[in-house]
This record gives C-alpha cells, sequence and structure tokens, in this order.
C-alpha cells in the first residue's frame, strides 16, 4: 500500500512537472521577444477545394502595455470592406475578457463587441480563428510535453495543449515548437470527435531587425479542403507608434 | 451646386498636387456599380423599383490633410428626379495631434442605437423609398463643421450645421412609396426654417472609451426633422392642405455600452425639449417635452451568429388627451443573420415591430459574395399590421435583387 502510494505520488509529481515543464516551453513561445511595438503588412489568400482564391490585405500595428497588447488593424481589400477597423486590448489576464471594437465605414459606426466571442470565429471567411491570429493566453490550456523529436535538421519539443474551458473549437492541439528560436512551426488541430481538423505551418522563419519572425503561415481544413495562406509582409519592429493610434478616433479615421 | 462643389474639390486637390512636389501625396479611387430591381408581392405585381447607378468616391491624402468626395451617378428608371449626378459628401479633413476638422459636406453618426434615431439626429433619413434602401443610402449628408479633440480613450467633439437638413418623404406620381391623399387635399412640406443663423444646428459630444464600457454625452440644438404634419382647411377652393411644421428642439441625452460575456448591452437616452406632436384633429400641434429610451441586445453568439434586439421607448411629459399620440410608444426592432461556405454567403432577417399599431416591417436577405469585386443579393421587404406607416405600406410588400460590383 505504501509502495502503491509512493508510486502515485511519484507518478502525479512527474505529471506536474511534465505539464510546468511544458507549461515553461509555452511561455517562451509567447514571451520571445518582438519588440515594444511592431507593424506589419497582411495579405490573405483563401483557397477552396476547387481552387478558386480569394484575397484580403489587412495592416496591423500593434503596441505592448506591461503584459498587454494592443492591436489595431486596417482592411484594404477587398473594396466592399476596405476601411473596416479592428481595435484589441489583449489582457494578459486570463480571467479578464480583452476589449474590442470594430468599425464599419458603410455605417459609419463603431460598435463595441464582446471580447469572450469572435474568438472561435473564422476571422474574415479565411481558415484562422481569431485566436489563431491574436495571441491566445497560454493559461487557457493545460499543456503537456509529449516528445522531443528532430527533423530537417533542427530539434522540435511536441506539445499537446487541451483547452481547459469547453466552448472551443477544438478538443486538442499538437503544437511543434522549434528549440533553437522558441518559434511554432506546426500546429494539428483537433476537433471534438478527436479527428484532425485544421493543420498549420510556418515558414519563412528568420531573423528581421534582430528578432525571430514567421513570413507565412498556411492554415489547411483538412476535412473540407479549404485553405488559407498568410504572408506577413515587411514586419517593422520597436517602430515609433503614438498610443493615440490604439484609439476609436483613429479606427473611424482610418490610415 | 454638385459642380461648384466637385470644381472646388478639384481645385483643392490641384493645388493639393502642386504642394505635393516636395512631400507625398496619394490619391485613391474607389466606388462601385449596383444595380437593385424590385417587383411587389401582391397584384399588379408592379415594378417597385429599378435603380443603377455608380458611386465614385475620390481621396487625395497630402501629409495630415485630405479630401474625399462621394459622387453618385444613378439611372432610375421610376422615379425621373433620382437620375443624374448627386454630390453625396464631399469634405476637407485635418487630423492635427489635438485637433481635427472636418470641413463640408458629411455624414455625422451619432449614438448606439442599430437603424433607430434617440441622439442620431443631425443627418436626416431619406425616405424616398421608405427603407427599402441600403442604410447608408438612407443618410442624408449635412454641410458642416465638425471639430474634435481626440484623445486616446476620450473624444470631445462639437458640430455646426449653418443649415439643416430635413427628412426626404416620398413624393410623386412616379414613386410606388408615395403616400396617396385623399381627393382635394394636397402636401406643403415647404415650412422648412428660413437660411439664418439663428436655425442652425449646433451640438457637442464627449465620448469615452474605458476598459468595461463606452459610454458618451451629447447635447444638441436641433429641429424636429421629420415634419410633424397638421391640416388646414381653406373654405374658398374647398381644399386641405397638410403641412409640414419644423419647430427647433433642444436635446440632452447620451449612450452607454457594456461587453458582458458574450454580450453586449447598449442603452441610449435623450430628453427632447420643446418636439411638437400634432393634436389628434389635425388642427394644430403642442410642444412637448418627451423622453425617448432605447436598450439593445448584440449576442456574438460564435459560428458566425449573430442576434441583435432593441426596445425604444417614447414618453410624453405632461400628456394631454388632445395629442395625436400616445403618451407612451414604443418599436421593437430584431436582426439575425448566419454567415456559412466560409464567410461568402450572408443570410440576415431585421425585424421592425411598431407595438402600438402593431404595425411590422421584416426584411429577409441573402447576400452572396460571388468573388472578391461581386455581391450578389436577393431579398423581400414585408410591411403591415393593423395601424400606422407600416400597414399603408401593406401592399408595398415586395421581393427584390441586386448585384454590386467594387472596384
Amino acid at each position: 500500500m505504501k509502495k502503491f502510494f509512493m508510486a502515485t505520488l511519484l507518478s502525479a509529481s512527474f505529471i506536474f512537472a511534465a505539464e510546468q515543464n511544458a507549461r515553461d516551453i509555452m511561455v517562451k513561445v509567447k514571451n520571445r521577444p518582438d519588440g515594444d511595438t511592431r507593424s506589419s503588412s497582411m495579405e490573405m489568400k483563401l483557397v477552396n477545394k476547387n481552387g478558386g482564391t480569394r484575397v484580403r490585405k489587412i495592416t496591423s500595428y500593434a503596441m505592448d502595455v506591461g503584459e498587454d497588447t494592443k492591436t489595431i488593424m486596417f482592411f484594404l481589400y477587398p473594396n466592399d470592406v476596405k476601411g473596416t477597423g479592428f481595435l484589441t486590448v489583449n489582457y494578459d489576464d486570463v480571467e479578464k475578457e480583452d476589449d474590442k471594437w470594430l468599425y464599419l465605414p458603410a455605417l459609419k459606426k463603431t460598435r463595441r463587441i464582446s471580447g469572450k466571442s469572435s474568438k472561435t470565429d473564422y476571422f474574415m471567411g479565411s481558415d484562422f480563428t481569431y485566436d489563431d491570429i491574436g495571441k491566445r493566453n497560454v493559461d487557457e490550456d493545460t499543456h503537456k510535453l509529449l516528445r522531443e523529436e528532430s527533423a530537417n535538421g533542427f530539434d522540435y519539443y511536441v506539445v499537446e495543449s487541451t483547452p481547459k474551458k469547453s466552448g472551443e473549437i477544438f478538443s486538442k492541439k499538437l503544437v511543434w515548437i522549434r528549440k533553437d528560436c522558441d518559434v511554432v512551426e506546426k500546429v494539428e488541430f483537433y476537433d471534438k470527435l478527436g479527428k484532425l481538423h485544421r493543420q498549420m505551418i510556418f515558414s519563412d522563419i528568420k531573423k528581421v531587425d534582430g528578432f525571430w519572425t514567421v513570413g507565412k503561415m498556411v492554415m489547411q481544413n483538412v476535412q473540407t479542403g479549404h485553405s488559407t495562406e498568410l504572408l506577413f509582409l515587411d514586419p517593422k519592429f520597436n517602430i515609433q507608434l503614438d498610443s493615440k493610434i490604439f484609439s476609436v478616433n483613429k479606427l473611424e479615421r482610418g490610415l | 451646386m454638385i459642380k461648384n462643389s466637385i470644381f472646388m474639390l478639384l481645385s483643392a486637390a490641384f493645388a493639393l498636387s502642386v504642394h505635393a512636389q516636395e512631400n507625398e501625396l496619394s490619391l485613391q479611387l474607389n466606388g462601385f456599380v449596383d444595380s437593385y430591381h424590385a417587383l411587389q408581392v401582391d397584384y399588379p405585381h408592379k415594378i417597385m423599383s429599378s435603380r443603377t447607378r455608380l458611386r465614385l468616391e475620390m481621396r487625395a491624402n497630402y501629409g495630415e490633410a485630405s479630401l474625399f468626395s462621394s459622387v453618385n451617378l444613378a439611372y432610375n428608371s421610376l422615379i425621373k428626379e433620382q437620375s443624374g449626378a448627386f454630390l453625396r459628401e464631399a469634405y476637407f479633413d485635418y487630423a492635427g495631434k489635438y485637433l481635427e476638422l472636418k470641413l463640408g459636406r458629411q455624414i455625422i453618426t451619432w449614438g448606439v442605437a442599430d437603424g433607430l434615431r434617440i441622439t442620431d439626429l443631425i443627418s436626416p433619413m431619406d425616405y424616398t423609398e421608405f427603407m427599402a434602401n441600403d442604410y447608408d443610402d438612407i443618410r442624408v449628408p449635412v454641410n458642416a463643421i465638425n471639430l474634435k479633440y481626440p484623445g486616446e480613450s476620450f473624444s470631445a467633439e462639437v458640430v455646426f450645421v449653418p443649415v439643416p437638413e430635413f427628412f426626404v418623404i416620398p413624393s410623386g406620381e412616379d414613386n410606388p412609396w408615395s403616400t396617396p391623399l385623399p381627393p382635394n387635399t394636397s402636401m406643403d412640406l415647404s415650412g422648412t426654417p428660413e437660411k439664418r443663423i439663428k436655425n442652425s444646428e449646433v451640438g457637442g459630444r464627449l465620448r469615452f472609451f474605458l476598459e468595461n464600457f463606452d459610454f458618451s454625452l451629447t447635447a444638441l440644438r436641433t429641429f424636429n426633422k421629420s415634419p410633424v404634419t397638421i391640416a388646414t382647411y381653406n373654405p374658398e377652393t374647398e381644399n386641405v392642405v397638410i403641412k409640414g411644421i419644423y419647430e427647433p428642439m433642444n436635446v440632452f441625452g447620451g449612450d452607454i455600452s457594456i461587453p458582458a460575456g458574450e454580450l453586449v448591452i447598449r442603452v441610449e437616452m435623450a430628453t427632447y425639449f420643446g418636439e411638437p406632436i400634432a393634436l389628434r384633429n389635425s388642427s394644430d400641434y403642442m410642444l412637448k417635452k418627451t423622453f425617448n429610451g432605447l436598450i439593445g441586445f448584440d449576442w456574438y453568439a460564435g459560428n458566425n451568429w449573430t442576434f441583435m434586439a432593441q426596445y425604444m421607448h417614447k414618453f410624453i411629459i405632461e400628456h394631454t388627451e388632445s395629442l395625436g399620440m400616445e403618451e407612451n410608444t414604443s418599436m421593437l426592432t430584431a436582426r439575425i443573420s448566419k454567415e456559412i461556405l466560409n464567410n461568402t454567403l450572408k443570410l440576415s432577417v431585421y425585424g421592425m415591430f411598431d407595438v402600438d399599431n402593431v404595425g411590422f416591417y421584416i426584411r429577409a436577405a441573402g447576400d452572396y459574395l460571388l468573388s472578391d469585386q461581386i455581391t450578389l443579393s436577393l431579398g423581400s421587404d414585408w410591411l403591415g399590421g393593423r395601424r400606422g406607416t407600416f400597414k399603408t405600406y401593406k401592399k408595398n410588400s415586395q421581393i427584390w435583387a441586386k448585384g454590386k460590383f467594387f472596384f
């Protein structure tokens, strides 16, 4: 009985240590240096299973304020959504809902939108959810280090992340993290039935202004055959940004 | 008017481009072509609308300054006066660090209500085709000076409109949305206030954007933009003239938006001081103090479902039996939308319910993005009820189709 108790305790300690280790890896990924401010142009190509394509173009600016991040995005193309703006204050505190505002140029109106909503919605018809594109808090998931492996000349951690709350569109995700730069290179999202749903590949990983960056993300919905390619063009870090651009006023004025 | 405005804008654009030799000038030209056609559901299945237009939007940016103009070149096969070139917006815009200026013809929208007006009173509505137009086309631009202090989480705004604009009411025999008048009756809506400085419109708004909620406070000296009508009988000609009344009124109000989980709660309210209300016998009107409030709920339910509901209430303070309006009146609206097929198809239903007159207006629509440039829409408008405006338009229930090409 004592042996069983000790074995259980050791096993529990091992699981806790493994979880802690996996969480530390994910924290390192999230906290990988990316400057206090940054800007980028994004081009999204949506490809359906018949090969038909649609294009979305966006410009975004971001600023870290302590542990929180402010982001403002302007939609440039297609022209029916041109001028639409999206402002987010992403709080590091997992208990705190993000602040979000959406400006709709056709109505000339800004709407406060729910911080809790839309995280699981697909972003502009793409295969990325708002959560995939934003900074998901590490503590929204439980992490487990599954293994370490090598491929393509790089060493990887493979971490399994399971959402703590219900209402997510994935039941778990497997994340491949490059050990040399703490950059995610692949994510597999599994649906509620445990089947592979979406697969995200990061490429064109390089240093820009001294910061590791991803130049291209491809998300494929393996169940529908739809995929989205997201290119980050002209990324800039530690640029001079006035904090007033992260305001509803700027959202309404546009670029 | 349109020629002068376009000439002024082109002159200013030319002046900007001359200065641009040493600085950066950017010019943008965008717009769309759309074609909308509607058919009456009931017999005799008349064509309710058939119009095509080219919208041109030009913006010239130079440093902190810009010029913007928006012009409609329209052909309306039913309503002849709706064919031609129409200037919608044309303004000069300057964005300084502490002061922003927008000068010229512009659409001003205030408040948080969706499609209803509590504090959003400056730009009136164009009801040429009642509510069958898109909401952004229904708003009437005004010639205004708009000054704003732009803060990070606070802004203060002052608006001055030298000559206010008023509701456009459907009229003319060629317009299926004109309200038929009884024999020997005519409508006279020419009584808008004289173009004098004392009849100008001025307002201010303070807006706050905070962590847990947004709110704003507004004050406005305006007019009832939708005419109150009274009838006068001329015994000599044996004619009845329905005359539109426009009176100055002061408005104090505000709004608040509070996110709560997946919901956003919107509240907007205002007191109108001196709002004209027609008497029950339509012979005259009285100036009353009224309270106008709205509560709305937006539910972003995930999976591209959106639900919105609003309740609007009007209360006439010191109400008397002689008034032609009840002491309490209310309106309900609801909107449900769902996007499917990777957001290429949007299905939506919007409804307004006039509680007191048991009248309704329902618009069901499907918008399909055929490509990045082309949107095809099909829809229907259903109107009816026991009394009131929606009942008047019962026979105007229609189905419609629209194509829109963006460039």
